[in-house]
């Protein structure tokens, strides 16, 4: 089965790129992340949303890298991303889980996703991820503020966009790979308003039923 | 230059037929546990469509597994002119009572 090549190469991009350092976190506490994120969204048999895998002593491939509390946020979110509350999250943070190091860790966690959710969707044999680059975090982090559309930190200044949009602001680098694959999975962003838009298989209308449909099944308000 | 390449790339032919059930079907069955299921709804996505069909709806299915994450895990919340407004529509869906529903 051929992959369109700009998707095969967003794909590849963002198998890179969570196996890169970010600015919080080293390219192998990355991979670690992704590698946990994989694991829950591959669990035949998997946990409740009020079990964490650490508590139910599951054996997962962060455990010596990642803390408790990161090994168990990343399963909720890659698992049970619809039960996820304010008060789940400020209880991340009362655990040591630092705000912005969280946005980046959403980031790695949702291009997992994507790119499982390609490969599972379509019935392929999903890449494993490639060996970790050696690298230590940047540290570098833009100015941030708290905001009325998300409970996450964003960049300043907040509420200027969609809480979607400005969701992973604080760690930028992740925003750019989720419009990198969103480009090539969906729509680029830039052509959003052009609901004439197509790659010549699906119309908008098409795109957007799965979308629905997709959302429903994961049961996402927003 | 993207404004370009849509008009140049109109629905095919067999895009104008109705794909919805199709589509409907895929995404259940690739959200679910039911292997056999699954198979079933991909060899009909392309059986009715082509190959290139099943690349992109899982594509885009690829793209809102993404999605849904990011906004559950990031708090997003819609603006309160939008939460008005789509009352009547998340009446009839059902939606309020998703866990996730944040007003």
């Amino acid at each position: 089965m051929a992959v369109r090549p700009d998707l095969v190469a967003a794909q590849a991009a963002a198998w890179r790129h969570v196996t890169s350092p970010g600015a919080s976190w080293s390219a192998v506490e990355r991979a670690a992340i992704a590698q946990t994120a994989i694991a829950a969204l591959d669990d035949t048999d998997p946990l409740p949303p009020w079990v964490s895998p650490t508590t139910a002593g599951r054996a997962t491939s962060g455990d010596g890298l990642l803390t408790e509390v990161v090994i168990d946020a990343v399963y909720r979110i890659a698992r049970h991303a619809s039960s996820l509350t304010d008060a789940w999250y400020q209880a991340q943070l009362d655990r040591g889980l630092d705000p912005v190091a969280y946005v980046e860790m959403v980031g790695v966690v949702v291009a997992v996703a994507a790119v499982d959710g390609f490969f599972r969707a379509a019935g392929l044999q999903r890449p494993p991820l490639p060996a970790a680059v050696v690298g230590q975090p940047t540290g570098q982090h833009p100015p941030v503020e708290s905001a009325t559309l998300n409970w996450v930190p964003v960049a300043v200044p907040a509420d200027r966009t969609a809480a979607v949009v400005q969701g992973l602001s604080a760690a930028p680098e992740e925003w750019d790979n989720v419009a990198r694959l969103h480009a090539a999975q969906y729509i680029p962003v830039d052509e959003m308003g052009e609901l004439g838009w197509t790659r010549g298989t699906l119309s908008r209308s098409d795109m957007e039923l799965v979308a629905a449909r997709l959302s429903a099944a994961r049961e996402c308000f927003y | 230059m993207m404004l370009g390449a849509s008009i140049n790339h109109r629905p095919s032919e067999q895009a104008r037929t109705q794909p919805a059930a199709v589509l409907e079907e895929f995404v259940a069955a690739v959200t679910g546990d039911d292997a056999v299921r699954a198979e079933a709804a991909r060899s009909l996505l392309v059986e009715r469509f082509g190959i290139d069909w099943l690349i992109d709806a899982s594509a885009v299915v690829a793209n809102f597994e993404m999605m849904t994450r990011l906004a559950d895990a990031t708090g997003a919340r819609m603006r309160p002119d939008q939460i008005d407004a789509a009352a009547p529509i998340r009446a009839a869906l059902g939606l309020d009572a998703f866990p996730s529903a944040r007003r």
